[in-house]
């Protein structure tokens, strides 16, 4: 009983750790972008205007409404306190940010699960097999594959499977729309996947060679164990391990991609709502999608570090 | 002088026995490895012999194939070796012939191995009680009972699963201690009965037999139907616990819980001993199984081993590099060089009238062997060649380097953020170090002897106390001072893959502290650095290659001359020889040694083995955990040891129970 | 059933005799001959440093030679274009739209009419100069803050890794989107970006390897010369870090330049005065139905040119690998 009290106090420790890590990162990352936005040139609010212009009293108006007015780093911890009570405020459109991000938040998410859903299995799955083939065809052949899907940018790979396996074949509907299901996701998934599903393969086959070697699997042979429950149980589980950290940091590369994607084949997700307002020069949307990005990038982050101190145990002393 | 391998008669001459068939007979064995260079024999056509329940040793150092020849056994060659050439009959059957099946029926069940480094051995994200679990599902072991084998002590077939030998499980041993605990009551001597009933009984090792004696003898009424009524068997976990416990780990139901990195070297080891043994094998293979610990802990895991698979009846093939241990622990020896047998016997023969070259050289070069004879030797009042070559002369009483209440304390950072806990690694130490002399800190890890000599080098602040070098305290040197002391001592470190940096080359390393120190100018520091690879016995042309063209003892040579780049007058050795095999450790000693003499240098040996210690030093300081516990003479200190520890360090060296007489060295 | 149990007399070990193959065995010398006293270097085998053995392992692979080949060829074009093309790709010709290839313009005509394989050969140097530049200075700004983080340790190593996750939790694109809306864009400023961006991930490798070395004995020695701390890191620490370093920054480079062609492609990269490989998909993008090719050339040629440093920083990798080289 106090071995598992003690466990559990130094998990919690653990935690407490990491979080309190975390608020200066993203304090400090907010803060960048803030300042990134600001420095954007042009006056958005006579863009609203457009060609005619807005006489000075209304322009002085809405500057004041939006808190234009205010120096910058009274505006930047106004920002953060609305952040704080999810007031995202209100887009140069009209809407509320936060709407738009509600609205547009779960395709994108629902994208970018499938898609690390689909790098992972698949990525660990062939990994694991080229990492014990090492040398081999198999091994080869996924190596130049994976060599090319990230040696070919993202958007002529979109191209590429919209309009080989959209149009020509038909497979999948080329574009999505307001049309959101499982199925007519699955081709920006594979899509949005398709490079880190790349690096996943190729760490993982590194990983397994690797600890296929080690001393301990040594033992576990040595001890008459059967191949199949050496590769499962001693080679696969301690392989997961570096693999389980950069899934947690490729959640960033997706979301970079997810611009891209979203775009090719129409989604309407985050990725294409952050496009809209950078072109618009839409500050306060801009600043506020690109935050909550960072937020989620973080807090999946955080959750990969947990995740890595159940894989492993030595990590919890540290 | 060709010599026949006839049978060499002893002289009570006993025909050679024929009356048993050999458990284990490996005949002209090849192991071959694919390398860049194309296809190396590691092992070139080999013989050995393992009988029932016997301990076989192989000796040889790194590259002699020994634990090449031990994994073959079990086809467990890393990379790309293989056997491609010999046999290998195990039982009566020729196993090099057998198929990946008939291997894993092998492995664990009837060959156990019991691996050497016990960090990398045991998978860190398991727990240990898994591991050993693994072991005995996978070999298919009951764990309700204990297994007996036919043939013992004259009983028939049809009594072999006798209720008597179920294991004593969790909850049966509480039930039976509370029992014993109400039956004794308030009695005298009640509690120290039931405390020793507690240590005696061990959970998944103990059987009903074991517990109706341990019971009957503390006073329990009615063990016997007591006993019966509730020791039914053990879960896996009970067995589990019980391996652990027969393996000698203390409070092992808890333990078993634990994850590897939880566990201290020595602990891990018996986990390995626990799993090799877990299957009970007929024959188990301990690759070096405790070079990675400390002296006192190898004696006792060992002593401890030996019992258990004498108990077992287990045959052991036993691969050491250390021939003083092989000739303690095995009955056969088996001596390996560059992938051949050179020599092999009975232990007591080899020991004492080795016939090869190479066997010669190693029980004249073993640290623990010659530390014994130069103790005989005085001891009998006999002045040999290696008593000799220890008087050096000075007996001056000039002291070059004083140590005085040396304490060291390190603050170590808690699980919790802001607290910590304070950890005292040298507690008021004090020693003198006579100029040309040598003085040996000797301890086991976590004694504090490498941080002391980390002080004495200024690589470390002490937290009290001082260093006093040549008159000087060292704490009162400001900076530039500081740096011209520097020159006055120069340290020699253990690992000599680590210790020159891989992307100079051997001229570089050697010059670096002649530039630093801005002596001379660039051909006369040529100059010098032909000069000192001269001094250590090294072809000039050296300077032009790097570390890892070298071997480990040249790189050490290479060490030992950038430490005399500035001739200093202290050299600090640490561990400076505990990396290297034993011929080669025997030359870098005596070329430690022959520069002492030449250059009047004084010596802070740290190290862990006092048998080197008999060889190189004029004093010795005995550490434990941070404090000194023995200081004195060398002489003084192996003839006369007055501590406890003291003692056990030496009884700890390998050998401590072989006899060899003053005359017993065959030549060196 | 096997005998387990040993015979009485073994036990008591070397009072009996042995057995006949255990009896005292010794080798004849002259088939087993022992070295000499003091084992002295091979002197026949040339003087190798860590850089020559991995040379050595690397001129024998077939993918050293294709990629290097392939790099040699970028980087010729990339400097030299004019040696490729004489048709100047900012000339076009509205007439030629969509035109098929002819002699003297073997890929055809773009939807502006210009010469595609033109385009395609003076696009290389911007995606080129980009990829370098923001390499050199990823590695320079990268490896010198990694360095002193994973030397120095504590506080600095805290501030500093800090400092790296708050750039890191932005991921590249997104920064660069954000911030080129605010430059001007011209190869410098998208090179910019992309530094700023883009360090974090050398200094956390080079921390990383840093962190490894920093206890070798070889460092306490250069400690108790009396080596000051900047001139062990400089000397001693980095040049040992340097290996992991070179691989990623292979890999990075090829990374970068697809970067930089997604950023293009969005618009918002390189100004489509430039020619470049990624403002050209993007233009091909719309009519990729009818006339695929258009896209495909330029496209091919980012994907081989990155491929060739991908497939470099591979080869590399494995031959500056610790693990491969057994001493």
């Amino acid at each position: 009983m106090a071995a598992t009290g003690r466990k559990v106090s130094l998990m919690a420790w653990y935690v407490a750790r990491r979080v309190m890590q975390l608020i200066p990162v993203f304090l400090g990352a907010t803060l960048l972008i803030y300042s990134l936005v600001f420095l954007l040139p042009g006056d958005p609010i006579q863009a609203l205007g457009g060609e005619r212009g807005l006489p000075p009293a209304v322009a002085d108006q809405l500057r004041a409404h939006y808190n234009l007015d205010k120096p910058f780093i009274i505006q930047y911890l106004l920002y953060l306190k609305g952040l704080l009570s999810f007031d995202l405020g209100v887009s140069f459109s009209g809407r509320e940010v936060s709407e738009i991000i509600a609205s547009a938040f779960p395709t994108t998410f629902q994208l970018a699960i499938m898609a690390l859903v689909i790098e992972a299995v698949f990525g660990v799955g062939v990994g694991l097999i080229a990492g014990m083939r090492k040398g081999g065809i198999f091994d080869a052949t996924f190596l130049v594959v994976s060599l090319i899907v990230i040696a070919v940018p993202i958007f002529v790979i979109g191209f590429v499977v919209q309009f080989v396996f959209g149009v020509k074949l038909g497979w999948f509907p080329p574009t999505v729309g307001s049309d959101v299901t499982f199925y007519t996701l699955l081709a920006p998934a594979i899509v949005l996947g398709s490079v880190s599903f790349a690096y996943v393969l190729r760490l993982t086959r590194t990983t397994v060679a690797e600890n296929l070697s080690a001393d301990y699997v040594r033992t576990a042979t040595a001890k008459g164990l059967a191949r199949p429950r050496v590769v499962r149980v001693h080679v696969l589980r301690n392989s997961l391990i570096p693999v389980v950290t950069f899934l947690g940091v490729d959640l960033g590369a997706l979301m970079g991609g997810a611009v891209v994607t979203e775009g090719i084949f129409n989604v309407p997700g985050i990725g294409n709502a952050l496009y809209t307002a950078i072109k618009a020069q839409d500050s306060p949307s801009v600043v506020s999608i690109v935050t909550v990005l960072v937020i989620v990038f973080l807090i999946a982050n955080l959750l990969v570090d947990l995740l890595y101190a159940v894989l492993d145990p030595r990590i919890r002393y540290a | 002088m060709s010599e026949t391998n006839d049978t060499n008669t002893t002289p009570q001459a006993d025909a050679p026995r024929e009356d048993q068939q050999p458990l284990l007979a490996v005949r002209d064995l090849e192991v071959s490895f694919t390398t860049a260079a194309g296809e190396v024999k590691a092992v070139k056509g080999i013989d050995l012999t393992v009988y029932p329940g016997q301990t076989v040793a192989i000796v040889g150092e790194s590259g002699s194939g020994k634990s090449t020849s031990a994994h073959a056994v079990i086809n467990l060659l890393p990379g790309t070796g293989k056997v491609t050439g010999g046999t290998i009959t195990f039982d009566g059957k020729d196993i090099t012939k057998g198929s990946t099946k008939d291997y894993v029926a092998l492995r664990g069940r009837r060959i156990g191995l019991v691996p050497q480094d016990p960090m990398s051995n045991l998978n860190p994200v398991w727990r240990i009680g898994y591991q050993i679990k693994e072991a005995l599902t996978a070999n298919g072991v009951s764990s309700t009972r204990a297994e007996r084998q036919s043939l013992t002590s004259g009983i028939v077939a049809d009594e072999l699963l006798s209720d008597d030998d179920l294991y004593l499980s969790s909850e049966a041993k509480k039930k039976l201690l509370a029992e014993l605990r109400t039956a004794l009551g308030g009695r005298d001597g009640a509690d120290d009965a039931v405390a020793r009933a507690d240590e005696q009984l061990a959970v998944g090792s103990s059987t009903r037999a074991d517990a109706r004696r341990v019971l009957d003898e503390a006073g329990l009424p009615d063990a016997d139907a007591r006993t019966a009524a509730v020791v039914k068997g053990g879960s896996m976990n009970d067995r589990v616990a019980g391996l652990l416990s027969e393996a000698g780990l203390q409070d092992a139901e808890r333990r078993a819980r634990q994850y590897p990195h939880e566990f201290s070297g020595g602990m891990r080891q018996r986990a390995l001993i626990a799993i090799g043994l877990a299957a009970r094998p007929q024959l188990l293979i301990a690759d070096e199984p405790t070079s990675a610990l400390d002296v006192t802990v190898q004696r006792t895991i060992l002593d401890h081993l030996g019992e258990l698979t004498k108990e077992l009846g287990t045959a052991v093939l036993f691969i050491t590099h250390d021939l003083g241990l092989a000739a303690e622990r095995a009955e056969h020896l088996v001596v390996m060089y560059q992938g051949k047998v050179v020599e092999s016997g009975p232990a007591r023969q080899i020991l004492e009238s080795p016939k090869h070259a190479y066997t010669k050289r190693l029980v004249a070069s073993a640290p623990s062997l010659a530390s014994r004879r130069i103790q005989s030797a005085r001891a009998a009042g006999v002045d040999t060649e290696e008593t000799r070559a220890l008087h050096h002369g000075n007996e001056r009483a000039d002291d070059v380097i004083v140590a005085e209440n040396l304490t060291k304390v390190f603050r170590l950072r808690g699980s919790r953020p802001g607290s910590h806990t304070d950890f005292t690694a040298v507690d008021d130490v004090s020693f003198r170090l006579p100029r040309g002399t040598t003085l040996a800190l000797v301890g086991e890890s976590g004694s504090g002897k490498s941080t002391a000599a980390n002080m004495v080098l200024n690589l470390l602040e002490p937290t009290k106390g001082k260093i006093i070098f040549d008159g000087v305290d060292l704490t009162a040197l400001n900076k530039k001072e500081l740096f011209k002391f520097r020159r006055r001592v120069q340290p020699i470190f253990q690992n000599p893959y680590g210790s020159l940096d891989p992307m100079f080359s051997i001229f570089r390393s050697i010059e670096e502290p002649l530039r630093v120190h801005k002596v001379g100018n660039k051909k006369s520091r040529e100059k010098r650095v032909r000069e000192l690879l001269d001094m250590v016995s090294l072809p000039q042309a050296t300077m032009r290659r790097f570390p890892n063209e070298l071997s480990g003892g040249q790189r050490q040579r290479i060490a030992i001359a950038r430490a005399l780049a500035l001739e200093p007058e202290v050299i600090v050795c640490d561990e400076a020889v505990s990396a290297l095999d034993v011929l080669v450790q025997a030359q870098i000693l005596t070329l430690l040694n022959d520069l002492q003499a030449e250059l009047g240098l004084s010596y802070l040996f740290i190290t862990h083995d006092l048998a080197v210690v008999r060889q190189i030093a004029d004093h010795v300081c005995v550490m434990q955990q941070g404090k000194i516990v023995e200081q004195a003479s060398t002489d003084d200190v192996f003839e006369n040891p007055q501590q406890e520890y003291t003692k056990e360090l030496l009884a700890a060296i390998p050998g401590a129970t072989l006899t060899l007489g003053a005359g017993s060295q065959s030549g060196s | 059933m096997p005998e387990n149990r040993p015979n009485d007399e073994l036990l008591h070990g070397a009072s009996s005799a042995p057995f006949a193959d255990q009896e005292h065995y010794f080798a004849d010398e002259d088939t087993s001959p022992v070295l000499d006293a003091v084992d002295a270097p091979d002197e026949s085998a040339p003087p190798t440093s860590l850089w020559r053995d991995a040379w050595n392992q690397v001129k024998v692979r077939p993918l050293f030679w294709v990629s290097a080949a392939l790099i040699l060829l970028v980087v010729l074009v990339a400097a030299f274009p004019q040696l490729f093309s004489s048709v100047d790709p900012r000339q076009c010709d509205l007439g030629n739209s969509y035109g098929a290839p002819s002699a003297g313009h073997p890929f055809g005509y773009d939807r502006q009419g210009c010469d595609i394989y033109s385009r395609v050969i003076y696009g290389a140097r911007a995606s080129v100069v980009v990829g370098v530049l923001t390499t050199i200075g990823v590695v320079i700004i990268g490896s010198m803050i990694g360095g002193v983080a994973g030397f120095y340790g504590k506080l600095t190593d805290s501030l500093l890794s800090r400092v790296g996750d708050i750039f890191f939790a932005i991921p590249l694109l997104l920064a660069a989107i954000v911030t080129m809306q605010v430059l001007d864009r011209n190869v410098w400023t998208v090179a910019g970006v992309l530094i700023v961006f883009g360090w974090p991930q050398i200094a956390r490798i080079t921390r990383g390897a840093v962190l490894s070395v920093r206890n070798s004995e070889f460092v306490t020695a250069s400690q108790a010369l009396g080596l000051s701390k900047p001139a062990i890191l400089a000397r001693h620490v980095m040049p040992n870090a340097i290996a992991p370093i070179i691989v990623i920054a292979t890999v990075s480079l090829g990374t970068f330049i697809v970067v930089e062609a997604t950023l293009s492609y969005l618009g918002i990269g390189l100004p489509p005065t430039t020619v470049s490989w990624g403002g050209d998909i993007s233009q091909a993008q719309a009519a990729l139905r009818t006339n695929p090719q258009v896209l495909f050339y330029p496209a091919g040629a980012l994907g081989l040119t990155v491929l060739s440093f991908m497939m470099m920083g591979d080869v590399v990798r494995d031959a500056l690998d610790p693990k491969a080289r057994k001493r």
